[in-house]
């Protein structure tokens, strides 16, 4: 971290570093930060990386927009039983139907679904039907594959 | 000498109205040393505002987490933020400069103390100069700036670049 003259001090070995911090510090700051930075910090050491497994499962907000994940990619970060995920935004181009159950979670209360060319309509439906506490809803270029018969 | 302002022992008892603003309490960090705090703004801690209301505050509070350091720095924070006739924006400018000049040693202690004496603005700040020292940084500049060490192996590392290598694409330029 630059000091206020713009330098860097030389880091002391003796001095602990943030991963020295209570996990339950570390989770609290972990919590504010977007998808990519914790998993940024997930890569840093051991500590990080098991205090961003244990965030994930309970993150109130899962918004990740800045690439379009494939259901690899996307199954071990969002966990199936995070009771608390109220708001999900993800860029579905590499998504498809089959993705619907792991997406449309019954906790979820705003859900941003963009590029959603490679869905069905079951899309509309199963919403309907799984997610009863929504309030709020984007949804962008549903079905847009789909050839008229 | 009017008779009220004695105290059963005898002793002279300051007037209620000034001894509310000079009522002070004592705070001993873990090693040792003594600092002095107005109640009001002791108060703005809640840990410390509990142990008064609980009256087993006794006048001097230990303090077994804080060191003096640490404690020093907290207790200027209290201090500019129970301070009569300080506007927000001064307080947001101290804020500011209270926290830009910390290493990240000093900041953790900070944050420590700050969630362990309750003080919900000063917590609030160090997480997010924290925060706003990792967003968008590559894992090589939160290492060296947060001084975390590695400790996967060869293996490991490769695994998690191959894993992750989308999450930092687009980073801050290490230079920065």
């Amino acid at each position: 971290m630059a000091s206020p003259s713009g330098q860097t001090r030389e880091p002391n070995p003796g001095d602990p570093g943030l991963d020295h911090l209570p996990t339950a510090l570390i989770a609290t700051i972990m919590t504010k930060l977007d998808v990519p930075s914790i998993l940024s910090l997930a890569s840093t050491c051991m500590t990080f990386r098991s205090c961003a497994a244990h965030i994930l499962s309970f993150l109130p907000n899962f918004h990740l927009l800045d690439i379009a994940p494939s259901m690899d990619l996307l199954r071990p970060l969002l966990p199936p039983d995070n009771p608390y995920l109220r708001s999900l935004k993800v860029d579905c181009t590499r998504l498809d139907d089959s993705s619907l159950d792991f997406l449309l979670r019954p906790s979820l209360q705003e859900l941003c679904l963009r590029n959603c060319a490679d869905f069905s309509g079951k899309l509309l439906s199963q919403l309907g039907h799984s997610c009863k506490d929504l309030r709020f809803l984007y949804l962008s270029s549903v079905a847009e594959k789909r050839t008229i018969s | 000498m009017a008779p009220k302002n004695k105290n059963p022992n005898g002793e002279n008892v300051v007037p209620e109205v000034q001894q509310k603003k000079t009522q002070a309490l004592i705070l001993k960090s873990s090693d040792g040393e003594e600092f002095s705090i107005s109640k009001s703004a002791a108060g703005l801690s809640v840990a410390i505002k509990n142990m008064m209301e609980d009256d087993c505050a006794g006048g001097v509070i230990p303090l077994p987490l804080v060191d003096g350091g640490t404690l020093a720095r907290v207790i200027t924070y209290l201090n500019k933020h129970a301070e009569d006739g300080a506007s927000d924006e001064d307080k947001r400018k101290f804020d500011e400069e209270f926290l830009s000049g910390m290493e990240v040693d000093v900041l953790c202690d900070v944050a420590l103390a700050g969630n362990y004496l309750d003080i919900r603005g000063l917590f609030h700040d160090v997480c997010q100069r924290i925060v706003n020292g990792m967003k968008n940084k590559s894992v090589e500049w939160v290492r060296k700036t947060f001084r975390i060490e590695s400790d996967f192996t060869a293996e490991e590392e490769e695994q998690i670049k191959k894993e992750y290598a989308w999450a930092w694409e687009g980073v801050d330029s290490d230079a920065d």
